[in-house]
Order: structure tokens, then C-alpha cells, then sequence
């Protein structure tokens, strides 16, 4: 699908041109919406674990760089099984159903 | 045939209901895709066929309480979608496409309704008679979560639930009412509500939804944000705010026609309920017309206790005075010249037989 192509009818053609079109789209949906750009309502229970996933181990990644630099090796010990538990944790891709 | 297995128990012909004398019915829907396939407009005939299989199998796996029936559109005749349309179960937008599509309906009291690819992979809607929009949002919820325990959503942390439109995109809520404002128009403050409805972002929208007309004084009220707010917030503004000042104004109106114009009130009404219990033909707006007054009149006081009509009949004869319940009650078809005989005929015989 081309971007004149949503333009002519309307519609999308599926979730990917939400990513490709993202710079034309933010503002026209900021538009139809009273100024929103952001969702803030309910998260699919199965998508938002794996969301929180994603951001416990950004979070975690970052502590490890840190007492990696603080030379915290034991820290850093701890925090690396933490990190590869929720890799490898029930529900992570790969990981046990 | 699709229309029979519908009986009169449907949810929003139930009179009574929270604010039953202004809100029909009460009305929340989400408009759903399942991740990996291309949105309905752009999808391969596979790829909607391979949609229909995955939303029949799972909707009629579901855990609820209420029998699930199944309909492949394309599998019913004309009229038998326009059965469906009518009793607000399907988009007449749904009933005129073409391809894979289906629809699942809670029977009997038709509570629940998911189209499948219409717009969306999923249109699930849920109907509450009167003011009950919360029961509508708890209900549509569980529903929700539970199909999406067996299928992955299309849905992204910035977008929200992921939409062909993207003026559905984020909760993909669509929350409405459809009001009965009689008083409003006879006294003329029908347009300022309107407007007010519009400045405050509020879609307004006839009997049937996107596209119809208001007639017999039915108006569908429902948000048009879906994006930035979450769904209680969208729920709550609605539920607690916008909704209950409409009912005021209606019941305000209504009681300023009962207490300084009582006699034109009461023509108004008589008028209707003569020109329904006499007449020889007629159109299904007309009838709307007339239902509207004759509504307005058991609700006010002015027509005695169930005579010549109580509130339920006179909700089953909103529905089939339409065209194709009308064929249904007289099972056969019929040409607009003998539905106009035929509807007349119909509503004399519900206004006798209704308890005097």
C-alpha cells in the first residue's frame, strides 16, 4: 500500500503501516483525536507482559553497564542471572509456554 | 431462515431499563485485528476466509454464559441480512459487501454481536437496554480478554489496538446511546442539542447508525475520540456527563409540554394514535412518526396504563414496522405497495390486541 493509496480511501492495509507511515500519520491521527498522539488505555494482558519484559530488561541492561563501571562485580554477577532468567523465563519467546 | 432464530427476546426491545423513558439502549464496541494478517480492504479472499475460520473458532470456543450462532453472510439471502441489520446486529455496510464474512450473536437476547470483516477483523459490540453503560463495558471486556488469551492482537505500545481507520485507532471504543428526544423537537431545541452535542466531539447519527437518518425522533449519541483517553475516562464522560444532561433536557421539556401546553401535547399524541389505529397504508417513516408521539404519550401520562399500547409492544412494532421484519411477520415477500398495506394492517391489529 502507498501512503496516496490510505489517502484516496481511508483505510490501511495492515499493523506494518502503522511503522512505515509513522511520520505522516502522527499528525493526521493527532488531528482525528483532539491532539492525542499516545495510546494510554488497555493493553492486551499478553502483549503487556511482554511489553513489561522489554522494559525490565532495558532497565536491567543499564544497571549492569553501571556496576560494570563502578566495578561492582558482584552486583553485576547478580543482575546478569537476573537478566537471563527473564530471557530464558516462561512466556519469553523461546522460553517455556 | 437466519431471522427465526431470533425471537422477541432481544436486549434493546425490552422497555424499562435505567432511564428507560428518554435511553433505548445503550451501546460499546471495539474494533479489533489479529496480528499477521492484512486489514479486511487489503486482505487476500485467503486471507479473509483464514480470518473468518480463526474468529468462528474461537468466538464459538468461548467460556460464556449464552449460546453462540453462528452466520456466514454470504450464505444468507437479502433479506435475511436485512433482518439482521434492522435489529441492529450487523452495519448495513456489513450486510452489502462482499467476500468472507461472518457474524456471532449471543442467543436469544442477542447481548452480544461480532461482526467479521467488516471494517475490522472484529467488530464485537455489546447491547444494553437503557442507561447501561457500564454493564455493556464490564461484558464486552471479559469478552475481549478472553479472545485475546487465544490470539495475538495487532497492536502497538504508541497506537494502541491497531485499526484499518485510523480514527479507531488506540482503544478502538465506540461508545453510544440511542436516545428518544420527541420533546426536544416539538419544542424546538432539538438543533441546540445537537450542536452542543458536536461542539462537545460527539458523533450524532439516526436510527440506523452511520449514514441513516433520525427518524421517529431516535438519535444515536457516541464519542468520536478514541485516542489519548482511556476507555473509562471516554466511558465516565460519557456515562456520568454528556448522557445524563440530554436526559434532563428531554424529561424538561417534556414536563413544560405537559404543564403549559398540555392540549397541543395531547392532540399531538391522539392524533397519532388515530391516524395508527385507522389508517389503510403506510410508510415505515410515517409509522415512526406516529410510534414516536404515541411513545412520547404512554411515557407522559397522557395515554392511560397499556392502552391502546404498552411499552413493549409499541418497541416490537418500532421493529416490525421496518421492511424486512414486516416480510418476516407476513412470511413472504412483498412489493412497497403491499408493505404499505401490510404495515398498516399490522399496527391495527397490535393496537387491538395490546392489554386495554
Amino acid at each position: 500500500m502507498t501512503f496516496a493509496e490510505f489517502r484516496s480511501k481511508g483505510l490501511l492495509g495492515c499493523s506494518d503501516c502503522y511503522r512505515h507511515f509513522e511520520r505522516a500519520l502522527g499528525p493526521l491521527i493527532q488531528r482525528s483525536h483532539g491532539g492525542a498522539e499516545r495510546h494510554t488505555g488497555k493493553v492486551p494482558r499478553r502483549a503487556g507482559e511482554a511489553f513489561d519484559r522489554m522494559q525490565r530488561l532495558a532497565e536491567l541492561r543499564k544497571e549492569l553497564a553501571d556496576a560494570l563501571d563502578c566495578e561492582a562485580y558482584e552486583r553485576a554477577a547478580t543482575l546478569r542471572d537476573e537478566i537471563r532468567a527473564i530471557e530464558r523465563g516462561p512466556g519469553a519467546p523461546g522460553g517455556g509456554g | 431462515m437466519a431471522g427465526e432464530r431470533f425471537g422477541s427476546e432481544a436486549e434493546w426491545l425490552r422497555a424499562g431499563g435505567p432511564a428507560g423513558d428518554v435511553v433505548l439502549s445503550s451501546r460499546v464496541r471495539f474494533a479489533r485485528n489479529f496480528a499477521g494478517f492484512a486489514f479486511p480492504c487489503k486482505a487476500t479472499e485467503e486471507e479473509q476466509s483464514r480470518v473468518l475460520e480463526l474468529a468462528h473458532e474461537h468466538l464459538c470456543g468461548l467460556d460464556l454464559a449464552d449460546d453462540i450462532a453462528w452466520l456466514e453472510l454470504g450464505e444468507l439471502e437479502r433479506h435475511e441480512r436485512s433482518v439482521l441489520v434492522e435489529r441492529h446486529l450487523i452495519s448495513k455496510q456489513h450486510a452489502k459487501d462482499k467476500g468472507p464474512r461472518g457474524v456471532a450473536i449471543s442467543t436469544p437476547d442477542e447481548r452480544l454481536s461480532v461482526m467479521v470483516n467488516e471494517e475490522d477483523h472484529l467488530r464485537i459490540q455489546v447491547l444494553r437496554s437503557g442507561l447501561g453503560l457500564r454493564e455493556a463495558f464490564g461484558h464486552i471486556n471479559s469478552v475481549d480478554d478472553e479472545l485475546e488469551s487465544r490470539i495475538d492482537y495487532a497492536y502497538s505500545p504508541r497506537f494502541g489496538y491497531l485499526t484499518a481507520c485510523p480514527t479507531n485507532v488506540g482503544t478502538g471504543i465506540r461508545v453510544s446511546v440511542m436516545m428518544h428526544l420527541p420533546a426536544l423537537k416539538l419544542s424546538g431545541e432539538l438543533e441546540k442539542v445537537r450542536r452542543a452535542a458536536k461542539a462537545m466531539g460527539l458523533a450524532v447519527r439516526g436510527f440506523y447508525g452511520e449514514g441513516s437518518d433520525a427518524v421517529g425522533d431516535y438519535y444515536q449519541l457516541s464519542n468520536q475520540t478514541t485516542l489519548g483517553r482511556t476507555e473509562s475516562e471516554l466511558l465516565d464522560n460519557f456515562d456520568q456527563d454528556v448522557v445524563p444532561k440530554v436526559i434532563e433536557y428531554e424529561r424538561l421539556a417534556r414536563r413544560n409540554l405537559i404543564e403549559r401546553r398540555r392540549p397541543f401535547l395531547e392532540d399531538r399524541v391522539w392524533r397519532a394514535v388515530g391516524v395508527l389505529t385507522n389508517a389503510r397504508l403506510m410508510k415505515a417513516e410515517e409509522a415512526m412518526e406516529h410510534l414516536s408521539l404515541v411513545r412520547l404519550g404512554v411515557v407522559a401520562g397522557i395515554l392511560p396504563d397499556e392502552a391502546p399500547i404498552d411499552m413493549r409492544t409499541l418497541h416490537q412494532l418500532v421493529l416490525y414496522v421496518q421492511p424486512a421484519h414486516l416480510q418476516q411477520a407476513r412470511g413472504r415477500v412483498l412489493d412497497q405497495a403491499e408493505r404499505r398495506v401490510e404495515r398498516a394492517s399490522l399496527i391495527r391489529e397490535k393496537l387491538a390486541d395490546s392489554p386495554a
